[in-house]
């Protein structure tokens, strides 16, 4: 019989390259040496097999082998299950992949592969800003999932296709699919029931922004967890959201139209969007119109706040003797309308602070209006009241804009009222940060709206200033008066930082300028008429440029009727009640 | 039957439905990973072998046919795979034999005669191993369970290393008779029925 000591190289790490070339010149020459080289081989690996349950805690192969214990178990299951429950095979296939992406199988989580089949009940995640992947249909359906996307329980049921998106974005292309079968799409903010069409699909990792459906081709009925049901149509979307009205809008608005034929530094008008067209009738509500009339709304000492989630204008003003509605407007930018959001109290309550609907009274708003982002609320404090002084409103009120209600917040300590108060909204800090016209409350404070706090920092005057926040490094910046100063606010404690610049004085000197941050060039944009200012945060350096175009601006002020739009990439003008919303881009 | 392949079907003959990862486990990954291991040798290298194996498995598995033998078709991915990464697993130059037809065909008997009986080789394995002596029994174990390379193992024992892999050879040859003959028993017992 054979030595099995003279196959020794073959079980031999260290085995030369010539001793094993000999061992295979031995197998061709004697057909029997392939039966104790399979038997040798056989039970060396039977040998590992058996030690390896006992290996050593800690060696590297034994942690190796626990990985892929799991992982080769999860690929299995995942090969078993469609084979078992689904004779129809699995229901897609991953067609390509990019950066990390991961087969989700109950608690197993499988590396995604190309060809890789998804068994019904699985889940899918790209991870990482490049990450994505492509899922294919075995009916041509397919789905291309975006970086950092979550999807579970895929599957193809006798009630159609299905899948739910935790978060992330997916584009599916969905082949025609039975009238009694649509293809199901799920969010945590609503369903999408499609039979056929090219869409886009995003949940917001902010759950106030939910669900936007974007439809390429076809129609998709999109409905919310309020049970509001839309019909979005080809190059339309809609946002499923709590509070937020369930609306087909054109995908590519014309305001963005407009931008995209517009030059760099120039004015475009949007025809036909005076807001005098959705003014409340003065015949219905004549008690409201005090000495001047709807056109106080632009013209007496107001301004607005861009409500980010929605990408409207919203406009609130008016008081003293001009004014005396205290309805909200809205200039809707995705569908360049304007909107009345609220009506007028009819029979409004004089130098009051509430009217007797317990709504806020009409008031001069000043700067001192802002959108709370993350509570999605307007806020409003001081200004100049209705029918009579500032010294009387000094109350803070916010806005709900899904529920259309006012709320007065009473807070246990306030700034105190007065004409000429400006505010802004910093998202990292969740605050406004508002500044005293008022002498006797001077001062730069900020106001939590979740502890329904005022806190004092400074106190410094800020009467008829104009400020924004400069969202890159965390300053307020305030303009107003002929000075430009800015705060740190959100590291350590507030201190006023005069900035010396020169070339502003055309912006410096007017009441109440329109000023903005535009994040995309990281740029201060100020406009009060005439030419347009831009202030470098970095070198502190003014550039100006009249541009033709820009429309006459009202005599008392824009305040927040100027704001940068991150959609458009372009600031938007609201400067007189007849006139039409302008655009400038920068 | 194997008691892998009990685990696989209900008695009366009907496919099993998985209950998770427990019973997957112990089905087919078991198997494929001693074969991964018999013909690449290095286990960090099998590992790897193995990996891959599952994961084609899982992209062509379209194309496999319910009633065809499962443990086959996943062998002959295993083969192709450590076929395709020859060139890479320079480590396991034993490739160069393992993959050899006739080995192939006779490790392909060797493996079908496990499915003969109702005991795991492993557990026969257990047996034979406890027919060693002592000494014989801590030289495999000292290979095996504790990855002694040889040359340690001979300082340990004070015997050369010519002598040491003689001697493992010897042992695993008689380890191997022993397998050998364990399953044919077990596979006569069941043969014999009530």
């Amino acid at each position: 019989m054979t030595d099995p000591a003279s196959f020794g190289p073959l079980l031999d790490p260290d085995a030369s390259e010539e001793e094993l070339r000999a061992l295979e010149e031995r197998l061709r020459r004697d057909p029997a040496a392939a039966d104790t080289v399979a038997r040798l081989i056989y039970i060396d690996g039977l040998l590992w097999e058996e030690a390896r349950p006992k290996a050593v805690p800690g060696r590297r192969r034994s942690r190796r082998w626990i990985a892929l214990g799991a992982a080769a178990a999860a690929v299995l299951l995942l090969l078993w299950l469609p084979w078992r429950l689904f004779s129809g095979g699995p229901v897609a296939r991953i067609e390509s992949v990019r950066g990390t992406s991961v087969v989700l199988t109950g608690a197993v989580e499988v590396p995604a592969a190309t060809g890789v089949a998804i068994a019904s009940g699985s889940g899918f995640r790209t991870s990482g800003a490049g990450s994505a992947a492509t899922l294919a249909f075995p009916d041509g359906t397919r789905l291309e999932i975006g970086p950092d996307t979550t999807l579970e329980d895929l599957g193809d049921d006798g009630a159609g296709k299905r899948l739910r998106l935790k978060r992330g974005t997916i584009r599916a292309a969905v082949t025609p699919q039975p009238p009694e079968r649509p293809m199901r799409l799920a969010t945590p903010h609503g369903d999408a029931r499609v039979l056929g069409t090219i869409l886009r699909l995003l949940v917001d990792p902010d759950p106030l922004k939910g669900t936007r459906l974007d439809v390429e081709e076809g129609k998709v009925r999109l409905e919310n967890r309020q049970g509001q049901g839309v019909v979005v149509a080809s190059g339309h979307f809609a946002v499923a959201a709590a509070g937020v009205e369930l609306l087909a809008r054109p995908l590519r608005s014309a305001a963005l139209a407009l931008v995209e034929k517009m030059p760099s530094r120039s004015w475009a008008q949007i025809p036909g969007t005076a807001v005098r067209a959705v003014a409340a009738d003065p015949a219905r509500y004549p008690k409201i119109q005090g000495g001047v009339g709807f056109s106080s709304l632009t013209e007496s000492w107001s301004g607005g706040v861009l409500d980010t989630r929605r990408e409207r204008l919203v406009l609130w003003g008016g008081g003293h003797s001009n004014y005396w509605g205290n309805e909200l407007y809205a200039f809707d930018i995705p569908t360049t309308t304007w909107l009345r959001l609220t009506e007028p109290t009819p029979d409004p309550a004089l130098d009051q602070e509430a009217g007797p609907d317990g709504r806020p009274t009409s008031r001069s708003t000043y700067s001192g209006l802002a959108y709370l982002a993350h509570v999605d609320r307007l806020f409003s404090h001081a200004g100049g009241l209705a029918g009579g002084s500032a010294g009387k409103v000094d109350q803070t009120w916010t806005f709900d804009f899904a529920t259309s209600t006012w709320s007065r917040r009473n807070p246990p300590t306030n700034p105190g009222g007065g004409f000429g108060c400006n505010a802004s909204y910093d998202p990292a800090t969740r605050k406004v940060w508002w500044g005293s016209g008022r002498l006797s409350f001077a001062g730069l404070w900020s106001y939590d709206y979740e502890a329904n706090a005022w806190t004092r920092h400074t106190q410094d005057n800020f009467s008829g200033c104009t400020s924004a926040v400069d969202l890159k490094r965390g300053f307020l910046v305030v303009v107003g008066n002929g000075e430009v100063f800015s705060y740190d606010i959100r590291r350590g404690t507030p201190r006023k930082e005069a900035w010396p610049t020169a070339g502003g004085e055309g912006l410096l000197g007017k009441p109440g300028p329109g000023f903005d941050y535009d994040p995309d060039r990281d740029r201060f944009v100020g406009w009060a008429g005439g030419a347009v200012f831009e202030l470098d945060p970095e070198t502190k350096a003014w550039r100006s440029q009249d541009v033709p175009g820009a429309p006459a601006s009202n005599r008392n002020g824009l305040y927040g009727r100027w704001r940068y739009v991150p959609s458009l990439k372009a600031f938007i003008a609201v400067t007189q009640v007849d006139a039409n919303v302008h655009l400038y881009k920068p | 039957m194997s008691e892998e392949r009990a685990q696989r079907e209900e008695p009366g003959g009907a496919p099993a439905l998985p209950s998770g990862l427990e019973v997957l486990s112990v089905t087919w990954m078991p198997s494929i990973r001693r074969y991964c291991l018999s013909i690449v040798g290095e286990p960090e290298d099998a590992q790897d072998v193995l990996q891959e194996t599952f994961l084609e498995a899982q992209r062509s598995f379209a194309r496999f046919k319910p009633d065809g033998d499962f443990g086959a078709w996943l062998r002959g991915i295993a083969r192709n795979v450590a076929a395709r990464r020859r060139e890479k697993l320079r480590r396991t130059r034993r490739l160069q034999v393992s993959l050899e037809p006739r080995v192939l065909e006779r490790l392909e008997e060797l493996v079908r005669e496990e499915e003969t009986v109702d005991e795991s080789p492993v557990t026969l394995l257990k047996r034979c191993l406890g027919k060693l002596s002592d000494g014989d029994r801590d030289l495999v174990r000292a290979r095996y369970e504790h990855g002694t390379d040889l040359e340690t193992l001979c300082k340990g024992l004070s015997r050369s290393l010519s002598w040491a892999k003689t001697r493992l050879m010897r042992l695993r040859w008689a380890l191997a008779d022993c397998v050998g003959r364990e399953m044919k028993r077990r596979a006569r017992m069941g043969d014999a029925g009530p």
